[in-house]
């Protein structure tokens, strides 16, 4: 049987097969075969060639660095196949070597090729990193960074360079875990990165902003760092990158912009340079009109740089976004165009849609901007859409539209989104379940006219299941939406959720591992008992008297005095009266005389007066707030020597029991500040601070 | 037409424009720059060389990165595609493996070339074979790929609505698209800076020309300026520049 010249090329490969002269011409012959070329590539990992590189690469036999710089060359052009060429390449164990080829003393065309390949597999967010960060493979990499070893290399200049961008792209494609970002920056990448930054290289910049951008993402503490790095004149990057953000190359302005953005976000640009954002927001916006890549990414920053604040939502719809964004998204609905490829433009959709979601967070004369473009339609059709990516970012869009009464009242229902999201919540991905779930929140407040619908179709079920086979965002979730279906609801439909979910389970649930699951239950409890007697009496019953009382002692007693330096002792200068007012009614419930020997309470005084509450009490005792003052004068009578016979005078004021502060007691779901209680607040609990929401939304949106 | 009342416009007398030049002073070295741009992205690589030495500019990158794209363009121009594509792949095989575009272009090529050469049956087996595959990837490229099929139902000598994919002018569009992303890959600007700066002139020349009467520039190769009697205007004015690119010839190169 003859073989066919593919055939005969692997078989050359071997060893045993005669010169490296015939091997590198085999390799050759591959090269030029499979470069560009999808079918030949799968040819070619059928004919078993993949450890026969690998053979090559990992040679210790460095005599002719040709035959392992053309294995590494064609291994790389596999890896830009599609993705099971790239598992093929990693389950063989090609990454080891790779990284060897990596060494400073190798031959600078084999370094190049091996980054190269490298940064090839890395563009798969399955593939792990982890040896990436063992030995001194990392240390290796960052090396390779610094373009100032030309002079070491004559007459290799580009090869230097061009190694150089590929290993900051390598780098950026490795910085998904705040403890990469870290050891990257602590193998000194940075200042490597920022004289790539200004090196006047096209190539170089646009690499070295993607990698200070990926070590600065979500990362206060190295966006700091990346912040206050001095240049030339001392010249901090934002403003050298904001330079760049008028670049007459479009990557490089989103390069710049995207970098920006997260140093923004993770609070390294201080507020003075607020005019940095806005800069940088209209050129994202100005993104929205080019078409390709950058077209397709920029929606996704603006959504990220929006997020979560109000001003920059307002920005953004004041200068027409929202109208081009669902121009973009509706045109593609419309569009019938045979030479297209399916899923081609399914990025630029989520993408698109993520950003209405981010516009139409806050603000309700954003909302109802969105709903004005008509685009409801095309959004409660993506919900349903094959691309997973295009799913999560429509539900995330109605979650958003769903904050408010309004739309919840009219649009959304005559849209029909019920159905849809039911649909949703039965989807096999994680992302896509966490986001339906959180928008469910907002569809069974009493107030909704989706809610009858929803319970008929038996979402207490469902969402029981949720609770005890969920991811931990899920259950989170879950439970919010259980304790927003009995908010202010009939004693009728609180019995029938119990009846499904039992008091044991929410008993469980109060003890939960995660804090913000037990959080949300203790929430679903105030519910259940607001505001009836009936009710009151229900849970005493389920939960058993004995068994509440201690949970919530148990919850209570925790006083961990950071969490009052921070929390309450921070709060007590708040804008908004209402949380200055609670933080005083800590202070009165910590103080309050009980049962316990006086000297108790007395120890808890002294502390408070330590850690500084008594004076900035006093500094209240001006409060414009008629409210503030009342409590504030309590609160200083508590602290003041005679607890005794201020404790009685207040009994008398309140009638015995200390009250917690009533917000809690409302039936809301404690403490929001947004004008409906309850509404979306899953986005502002994913995480710490603001970037909380923000983790939602962009890991659901790199999500692929 | 602003010429028809030559008695509204100012004219500016030789001696005074050359004197307003003088003011203006231009750095040398950023000439000597401008020069070297064009003649590394177009390729004279030698004339860089012999440039480089007489006005001790240094050359941005290495020359030999011109020689690489010189080869390529010969090669493509003769119609020896595959010869350029295993050029490029040795300069660098990351190019055609992520723009899928250009590598369809260099095997649309390929097929034009064997069309050309009358070998029918192996251009429908390499269609088959190479073609069709990156067309089921991309269907974009599905119209193009039937536009050049259609050159095998038409006689290769007589005038058809595909014949335009036999000419020259195909591969020299194939060969630019090749250099520019070869160019893109080193860094390099695509396009030189001189031929838009000549553009720039051409355009300021004929604005101030609707206002004022003044020694201009008429031919570019030579540069010298000539105040035109008010009869005798309303010429090009430039217009060789219009297809920009190639065309503008630099003096002393």
């Amino acid at each position: 049987m003859t073989l066919t010249p593919h055939e005969l090329a692997v078989a050359q490969l071997g060893a045993a097969h005669g010169l490296p002269m015939e091997r590198i011409k085999s390799l050759r012959f591959i090269k030029n075969n499979i470069i560009g070329n999808k079918t030949k590539k799968d040819l070619y990992i059928r004919l078993g060639i993949v450890p026969r590189l690998l053979d090559i690469a990992s040679s210790r036999d460095d005599k002719d660095p040709q035959l392992k710089i053309q294995a590494v060359i064609v291994l790389g052009s596999f890896a830009f196949g599609n993705e099971s060429n790239i598992l093929a390449l990693t389950n063989a164990g090609v990454v080891e070597p790779l990284l060897h080829c990596l060494a400073p003393t190798n031959d600078p065309l084999l370094i190049e090729a091996a980054a190269r390949t490298l940064n090839a597999i890395y563009a798969s967010p399955n593939v792990s990193r982890h040896e990436l960060f063992e030995g001194t493979h990392l240390h290796s990499l960052v090396k390779l960074l610094d373009i100032s070893r030309t002079t070491a290399y004559p007459g290799q200049d580009s090869t230097i360079v061009h190694t150089a961008d590929l290993a900051a792209s390598v780098l950026t494609r490795s910085c998904e875990l705040a403890e990469h970002q870290v050891q990257i920056a602590a193998s000194g990448a940075i200042p490597f990165l920022m004289r790539l930054l200004v090196s006047g290289i096209v190539r170089s910049q646009e690499a070295a902003l993607d990698a200070l951008a990926a070590l600065a993402k979500d990362n206060p503490e190295l966006a700091k760092h990346v912040a206050q790095f001095k240049l030339d004149k001392n010249e901090r990057p934002a403003s050298y990158m904001l330079r760049l953000v008028d670049d007459k190359s479009p990557t490089m302005r989103l390069a710049a912009a995207t970098c920006l953005t997260y140093l923004n976000r993770a609070g390294a640009i201080p507020d003075y340079q607020s005019e940095v954002s806005l800069t940088v927001l209209t050129e994202l916006v100005r993104m929205l009109n080019l078409t390709g890549p950058v077209q397709e990414t920029a929606p996704k920053i603006l959504a990220y740089l929006i997020w979560e604040s109000e001003p920059m939502q307002s920005s953004v719809c004041e200068i027409n976004t929202h109208t081009k964004l669902a121009a973009i998204i509706s045109e593609q609905d419309d569009e019938d165009d045979v030479y297209r490829k399916p899923g081609q433009k399914d990025k630029l959709k989520e993408n698109s849609l993520l950003a209405l979601a981010a516009i139409s967070q806050m603000k309700e004369d954003c909302r109802s901007k969105v709903i004005d473009t008509k685009v409801l339609p095309h959004i409660v059709a993506a919900m349903t859409h094959p691309s997973v990516g295009v799913r999560i970012a429509a539900c995330q869009c109605t979650r958003s539209l769903s904050r408010s009464v309004k739309n919840l009242r009219t649009c959304l229902v005559d849209a029909g989104i019920e159905e849809p999201l039911l649909q949703l919540l039965s989807d096999s991905d994680p992302g896509v379940l966490s986001c339906a779930t959180a928008t469910l929140c907002n569809i069974v407040l009493d107030f909704s006219p989706m809610k009858k619908m929803v319970m008929e179709r038996g979402i207490v079920g469902k969402l029981v299941h949720m609770i005890n086979y969920g991811d931990k965002i899920v259950r989170q979730n879950a439970v919010w939406a259980l304790k927003n279906l009995v908010c202010e609801a009939e004693s009728e439909i609180k019995e029938i959720v119990m009846r499904q979910y039992g008091y044991h389970n929410l008993a469980q649930l109060l003890n939960d591992n995660s804090i913000e699951i037990q959080e949300q239950a203790l929430n679903l409890v105030r519910n259940l008992a607001c505001k009836r007697e009936h009710d009151i009496e229900q849970v005493f019953k389920g939960l058993g008297e004995h068994r509440l009382m201690n949970i919530l002692e148990e919850k209570l007693a925790w006083d961990d005095k950071r969490l009052l330096e921070q929390s309450v002792l921070s709060l007590m200068s708040h804008t908004h009266s209402e949380v200055r007012i609670a933080t005083v009614w800590v202070v009165i419930n910590l103080t309050w005389p009980d049962d316990k020997p006086r000297t108790f309470v007395g120890e808890r005084v002294n502390i408070l007066r330590q850690m500084g509450f008594e004076k900035q009490l006093r500094s209240m005792s001006n409060d414009h707030t008629l409210d503030v003052r009342d409590r504030v004068k309590t609160a200083l009578s508590h602290l003041e020597h005679d607890h005794y016979r201020a404790s009685l005078e207040n009994s008398n004021g309140h009638g015995g029991l200390p009250p917690r502060h009533e917000i809690a007691g409302a039936g809301g779901s404690g403490g929001e500040v947004t004008p409906l209680p309850g509404y979306g607040r899953p986005s502002g609990t994913g995480g710490g601070g603001g970037g909380g929401g923000s983790n939602v939304l962009m890991s659901d949106a790199d999500r692929r | 037409m602003p010429g028809m009342i030559p008695s509204a416009k100012k004219t500016i007398s030789k001696e005074d424009w050359e004197a307003r030049l003088a003011e203006v002073s231009v750095d040398r070295d950023d000439l000597n720059k401008l020069i070297m741009n064009y003649l590394i992205i177009e390729g004279y690589k030698d004339a860089a060389e012999k440039f480089s030495q007489e006005s001790g500019a240094t050359p941005p990158v290495n020359l030999e990165s011109i020689q690489d794209r010189m080869i390529v363009r010969t090669a493509i121009q003769r119609g020896n595609i595959e010869a350029a594509i295993d050029r490029v792949n040795d300069l660098n095989p990351e190019i055609l493996d992520t723009n899928p575009k250009l590598f369809f272009h260099l095997q649309q090529q390929r097929l034009i070339e064997l069309i050309r050469e009358g070998r029918i049956d192996d251009a429908l087996e390499f269609a088959q074979e190479e073609l069709a595959p990156r067309g089921e990837e991309n269907p974009e490229f599905l119209a193009e790929l039937e536009r050049t099929m259609s050159l095998l139902a038409f006689e290769l000598n007589s005038p058809s609505p595909v014949s335009d994919l036999l000419t020259p002018g195909q591969r020299q569009k194939l060969a630019s698209e090749l250099n520019s992303a070869l160019l893109l890959s080193q860094s390099q600007e695509k396009d030189p800076k001189l031929p838009n700066m000549l553009k720039m002139l051409a355009w300021a020349q004929q604005q101030l020309e609707e206002r004022v009467t003044f020694p201009k520039i008429q031919d570019f190769s030579k540069a010298e300026l000539v105040l035109e009697s008010p009869a005798a205007q309303g010429g090009p004015g430039g217009s060789t520049l219009g297809n920009g690119g190639g065309t503008v010839t630099v003096p002393g190169a």
